[in-house]
């Protein structure tokens, strides 16, 4: 019997034996199998995930460290359709506290996409919402603990940051703005989109707690201090639009540059925008010129231009100050006629008086007489037709015609030095005037003072475009211009600071022909004379005037008035006074 | 029909022999005198106890590793809310102290703008206006701390510094 009991034992304990064997040989067999690389695959593949990091977009701030542009948290609100426990109660609290449509959400919850295990509700939802919805759901889930009816499990609220603009429609048309997928449009968010969005990762996140790493540092975004000042920029804007108002005027600029460095203090355009609300974008600008026009949209710029026609034939050693010329009433060149803007005759006139009275004449006969090579050698220095560089997205280039183009007639020649058959935008034109407020010395216009990246911050340099003319010459031509405000009285003149200054009335052309009744008024002036800090261009699109004097040349003197208090600067006597002590 | 009676093969008749060999060896132990039985079975029950031991000292390892790790990530997820509620209350600071608020409160406080007529300028000797901007801490210095040593002498000096100052003479 006990014979019978060991050898069923031993049969047994070989049973066991070859089982055994067996599953050590199957262990091994698929180790080496050809569906191994398969199987160490799958495992890798539910062991983590692949996670992206994205840094925190970089801030903006203006030139006294004022926030321009911030990040916010907003809420992403989804739901593990798994553990959804009553979709009602779901569709519900996202249609009374989310104002989504009850039908559209209960449906997508009962009728999921196949194989979809998480769904998204809805993004960008800003914290007081989220955080209500999680209120609800932390109360729903205490009060119907055993019951699960009403619950909102199964929602999930994943937060991220999104982009935001404490100032609201403050230097909107320099900033720009970022849309949802977090890419710049416009301004300072376009342009130095990849220095502000910084570098994402992706980062390999494993799942279980033993194999858990720090994750990598992503270093943020680099922050950008911008050469505008608030104060400054909300005078700017708020003088801007009361401009428009007074003068119906259908657009308007205003821009304020320091003519020694080339920052931008401020840059104003119609009309500005909630950058808050930038989905609004479409039903405020017709075309994207339409933005900022300061550099995107250009024009005929008028007797503005006048200033580097008169810098050219003085530094070319054409004309002094006091060189006289005897106005006709119209001058003939390339086959056509030009005639002063009130077709009078103005008699003898120097070349003060010239700037004073603004006389076509004069100007075309300047031009004239420095001949087409010299003309546009001087304009092409002064960087017509160029665009400036500004740090800014979308800067046009303006246009400037010279001999060899096709459509350059030896007419131009007389005409574009006093302002039409040119395009021109009024960064443009204020880099080329930024010569003669600047001794000779041409400034690159920039929005950048510095950027702060890894706790360091990196300035930026004043940069030195070119030197168009010599610094005697820009003083002369400076001076010339502020005798000339003097000499007629003009609306521009500031008691106790000595200015330099001129108008520009351009009329519009529509279809080729120049219409009486349509305008563009601009000034370009700077001051104070001795020691420039300040230089402004207004331009106002058509507005209800006939002369650029009686509508940009108010708006000119309102903002310089307003400049001098919020930049401290002391008028010329008292200035002068105190450099003496 | 024919049937063809199972063949065992050689290499199977030499496995079963040897199987057989070793249950032999196996009903050989149980035969065993009880005091090297014992021997046997205490050497056996320490192999166990050792390999539990072992088991429990990985488990405990690996528990604490798992507690580091969850505690990793639930720091990061803590490092990355901060950061946020940095922004947010960064962004909230400056809507507080926005354009439009200041300019609200300055009027509902009754104060004017200022005009140029408002304005006296006087000399204050040696003040030189700062007009540049810094946002960033230069003061900070942060290399200077981390390039001290924390140590300034090694081990064996430590250990000298510490033998001579016993073995010195006490005061008078």
């Amino acid at each position: 019997m006990k014979n019978l009991y060991r050898s069923r034992a031993r049969i047994l304990a070989a049973i066991f034996a070859a089982l055994g064997f067996v599953i050590l040989i199957q262990i091994v067999r698929i180790q080496y199998s050809s569906q191994a690389a398969a199987f160490l695959q799958q495992g890798d593949r539910y062991s983590g995930e692949f996670r992206t990091l994205y840094p925190e977009r970089g801030q903006i701030y203006d030139r006294h460290g004022f926030l321009l542009a911030g990040n916010k948290t907003v809420y992403e609100v989804g739901v593990s359709l798994r553990d959804v426990k009553n979709p009602n109660s779901v569709a519900l609290s996202m249609s009374v506290v989310l104002n989504m449509d009850y039908d559209t959400v209960y449906n997508n919850l009962i009728n999921p996409p196949e194989g979809l295990v998480y769904m998204v509700l809805k993004d960008y939802v800003p914290s007081q919402q989220a955080l209500a919805l999680k209120d609800l759901q932390a109360q729903l889930a205490e009060q119907y603990q055993k019951t699960g009816d009403p619950s909102l499990a199964g929602l999930s609220f994943n937060a991220h940051l999104q982009r935001t603009y404490p100032e609201n429609t403050l230097g909107s048309n320099a900033l720009g703005f970022v849309t949802l997928e977090g890419r710049g449009y416009f301004g300072v968010e376009e342009k130095y989109n990849d220095l502000l969005a910084g570098v994402p990762a992706t980062v390999w996140v494993p799942e279980s707690p033993n194999r858990a790493e720090e994750l990598p540092q992503i270093p943020k975004g680099s922050d950008l201090i911008l050469t505008l000042d608030r104060e400054v920029q909300a005078a700017v804007e708020q003088i801007l639009n009361d401009a428009l108002t007074e003068t119906n005027a259908q657009a308007g600029t205003i821009v304020v540059m320091n003519p020694k460095n080339g920052e931008i203090l401020a840059m104003a355009s119609s009309p500005q925008m909630n950058l808050n609300d930038f989905s609004n974008y479409t039903s405020i600008y017709h075309n994207a010129s339409e933005f900022n026009r300061a550099v995107s949209m250009q024009y005929e710029p008028g007797s503005v231009i006048k200033i580097l026609t008169m810098a050219a034939a003085i530094d070319s050693g054409l004309v002094a100050p006091g060189t006289t010329y005897l106005d006709t009433g119209f001058y003939e060149i390339g086959g056509g006629y030009v005639y002063n803007w009130d077709r009078g005759a103005w008699g003898v006139q120097d070349m003060t008086g010239c700037l004073a009275n603004s006389l076509n004449i004069c100007m075309a006969r300047l031009a004239d007489l420095m001949g087409q090579d010299t003309y546009y050698t001087y304009m092409r220095r002064f960087g017509l037709g160029h665009p400036t560089g500004i740090d800014l997205a979308g800067e046009s280039s303006g246009r400037l015609k010279t001999p060899g183009d096709e459509d350059w007639y030896q007419i131009d020649l007389g005409t574009n030095a006093f302002g039409q058959g040119v395009a021109l935008t009024p960064i443009q034109l204020m880099t080329a005037a930024s010569a003669l407020a600047n001794d000779g010395k041409m400034v690159y216009p920039h929005l950048l003072y510095g950027m702060v990246s890894n706790g360091h911050q990196y300035d930026t340099p004043t940069q030195i475009l070119g030197t168009p003319i010599s610094p005697q010459s820009a003083r002369t031509v400076s001076e010339m211009l502020a005798a000339a405000m003097e000499r007629n009285q003009s609306l521009a003149r500031l008691d106790g600071y000595r200015l330099a200054g001129k108008t520009g009335t351009a009329q519009i052309p529509e279809n080729g022909v120049y219409q009486p009744d349509a305008i563009n008024a601009s000034f370009i002036g700077w001051g104070p004379l001795d020691d420039p800090q300040f230089m402004i261009y207004v331009w106002l699109e058509r507005p209800e005037a006939d002369w650029a004097s009686y509508v940009a040349t108010p708006v000119f003197h309102t903002v310089a008035e307003k400049l001098v208090v919020l930049m401290k600067i002391p008028p010329d006597a008292v200035r002068q006074q105190l450099a003496g002590q | 029909m024919t049937a063809s009676a199972p063949v065992r093969s050689r290499g199977a008749r030499r496995t079963f022999a040897a199987y057989l060999e070793a249950v032999s060896s196996l009903d050989a132990g149980f035969s065993l005198p009880p005091a090297l039985r014992q021997q046997w079975l205490v050497m056996f029950a320490g192999a166990v106890a050792i390999l539990a031991v072992l088991a429990g000292l990985y488990l405990d390892v690996s528990s604490r590793a798992a507690i580091s790790g969850r505690d990793i990530q639930s720091l990061e997820l803590a490092i990355a809310a901060n950061e946020r509620s940095n922004a947010d209350l960064e962004t909230q600071l400056a809507s507080l102290l926005s354009n439009q608020t200041f300019e609200a409160r300055a009027v509902a406080l009754g104060y004017q703008p200022l005009t140029r007529d408002d304005l006296d300028y006087v000399l204050v000797p040696g003040y030189i206006p700062d007009n540049s901007v810094h946002l960033t801490m230069e003061s900070q210095q942060e290399g200077r701390i981390a390039n001290e040593p924390a140590f300034q002498q090694s081990l064996l000096e430590w250990i000298a510094q510490q033998l001579e100052s016993a073995s010195a003479p006490l005061p008078q």
